[in-house]
């Protein structure tokens, strides 16, 4: 992982993901202030068991209104993502704010690609292994 | 592959390949400019950024012209110009072969990636750019994600699936709310007789109208969120070969051309899904140059992990304009 420049013609995702996260949040927070609808699992639905996404809803719901704990144990996974985004809308606006240097990984090793890689599907299934132990 | 070179001080480009060859030749720029092009660190010459034969290291001399199919460099005598890329004899037999099997000239370069059609809407005019996009994406996806170009920005697929996929979205809409008032079951039997904090008869010819009017928005910002769980999707599976923006562009176009399909009454919506989940895993396939099994895996497994996403958000907004049309 490097911090350098933007290069020519090159995607500014850090402005980019920053918008869609701002303009994620207010049609969320939308949503729920006109009291419309919310999401409902079609495989919960189904099957009966929770899919690897249920009680994402609900976690950031909880995690907004500060209940850090009970949007952990509703989906660990959600939380960690919702988590990872916060931290990333902050790194982002604070390098679009100052013009600083961006953090990319031009040259990451095979090795640190293929753990993540493991370490995402492990996560994933270990998620889904909770939400079902828990009956999310 | 998009160039920058430097001229006068002054950063000129993006241009292709075949645009700095003929630079090259006619001597608007030497082998001693500096050039810049994605995965570059920094500004080299010509010479050093761009080896003879894609880095073969051959010695290229002042003025010879990259072969589009070959990849080597040629005397400008020996060079002829097919749709404005430059070809050299030697490639003759596969170009001949290329446009006698397919009609087109032969595949395999990125400078021969200038399509689909969308991209050339100012030489083709407006409609029959998007009605070749359309067509190419669902009737030849194979070929049109072939020819499509990799990179080239974020701004044409977009406004193509912004404009395709929020026309088919509010004709579903309307479809669903003319089946569900023909048939009478508009609100599911708790919503009737329970209430929900979402009152369908204090808002429902108001919400309708805003999910119209707001379809544009949500398609907008659903590009980014799918085509980046598609992305990380893809370096799951080990198939994401080429950056985001490749992943972006292939996105759009597939759910840009079959979300028109949502025009078809009723049972469009349904249409349009199946046929983009095909259109997008040859279409992913296709520019990053991965198995077909592997794009599939990858375009599966946000579907598998995210369904909430995918499957319930458009039961939602199914559900509201159901609910709201109820109110009438």
């Amino acid at each position: 992982m490097t911090w350098r420049r933007l290069r020519p013609g090159e995607t500014d995702h850090e402005a980019l993901w920053l918008g869609v996260s701002l303009a994620s949040l207010v049609i969320a927070w939308l949503w729920l202030r006109l009291g419309l609808p919310l999401p409902r699992c079609a495989f919960h639905d189904v099957s009966g068991c929770a899919c690897p996404g249920c009680g994402t809803t609900r976690c950031v719901r909880l995690a907004l209104g500060a209940d850090f704990g009970g949007a952990f144990r509703i989906n660990p996974l959600a939380f960690c993502a919702l988590g990872a985004a916060a931290a990333y809308d902050a790194y982002a606006a604070t390098v679009l704010a100052l013009r600083l240097p961006r953090l990319r990984g031009d040259a990451l090793p095979a090795w640190a690609g293929k753990a993540a890689r493991i370490g995402a599907v492990t996560a994933i299934a270990a998620n889904w292994v909770w939400l079902l132990w828990r009956g999310v | 592959m998009n160039w920058y070179y430097d001229q006068g001080g002054q950063r000129q480009g993006p241009v292709q390949e075949a645009e700095l060859d003929r630079l090259l030749a006619s001597g608007a720029i030497t082998q001693a400019t500096l050039v810049w092009c994605e995965g570059m660190a920094n500004w080299a010459p010509l010479r050093e950024a761009r080896p003879a034969g894609g880095g073969g290291g051959e010695n290229v001399p002042e003025g010879w012209i990259r072969c589009t199919a070959t990849g080597r460099y040629f005397p400008p005598s020996q060079i002829v110009y097919l749709d404005g890329k430059p070809y050299s004899a030697e490639a003759k037999p596969g170009i001949v072969q290329g446009v006698m099997q397919g009609g087109m000239l032969p595949s395999g370069n990125e400078s021969l990636r200038n399509g689909p059609a969308w991209e050339q809407r100012a030489e083709l005019g407006f409609f029959p750019a998007i009605w070749q996009t359309i067509k190419g994406v669902l009737f030849d996806p194979a070929r049109t994600f072939e020819t499509m170009k990799r990179e080239g920005g974020l701004g044409a697929p977009l406004g193509f699936a912004v404009l395709l996929s929020s026309v088919g979205g509010i004709a579903a809409i309307f479809y669903s709310v003319v089946l569900q008032l023909g048939t009478g079951t508009l609100l599911p039997p708790e919503a009737r007789q329970t209430g929900m904090p979402f009152d369908p008869a204090t808002m429902g010819i108001g919400l309708m109208v805003g999910l119209m009017v707001f379809m544009p928005l949500f398609v907008l910002i659903g590009t980014f969120i799918y085509a980046g769980i598609q992305h990380l999707s893809l370096m799951i599976c080990s198939g994401a070969k080429q950056p985001f923006e490749t992943t972006y562009r292939t996105y759009c176009y597939a759910a840009g051309a079959t979300g028109i399909i949502q025009l078809v009454p009723f049972c469009g919506a349904y249409i349009a899904g199946i046929w983009a989940l095909v259109a997008l895993c040859i279409g992913l396939a296709k520019t990053h140059e991965i198995g077909v099994g592997r794009a599939v895996c990858a375009v599966l497994l946000p579907m598998v992990v995210c369904c909430v996403l995918v499957a319930v958000f458009f039961g939602a907004v199914m559900g509201i304009a159901m609910s709201a049309a109820g109110s009438r």
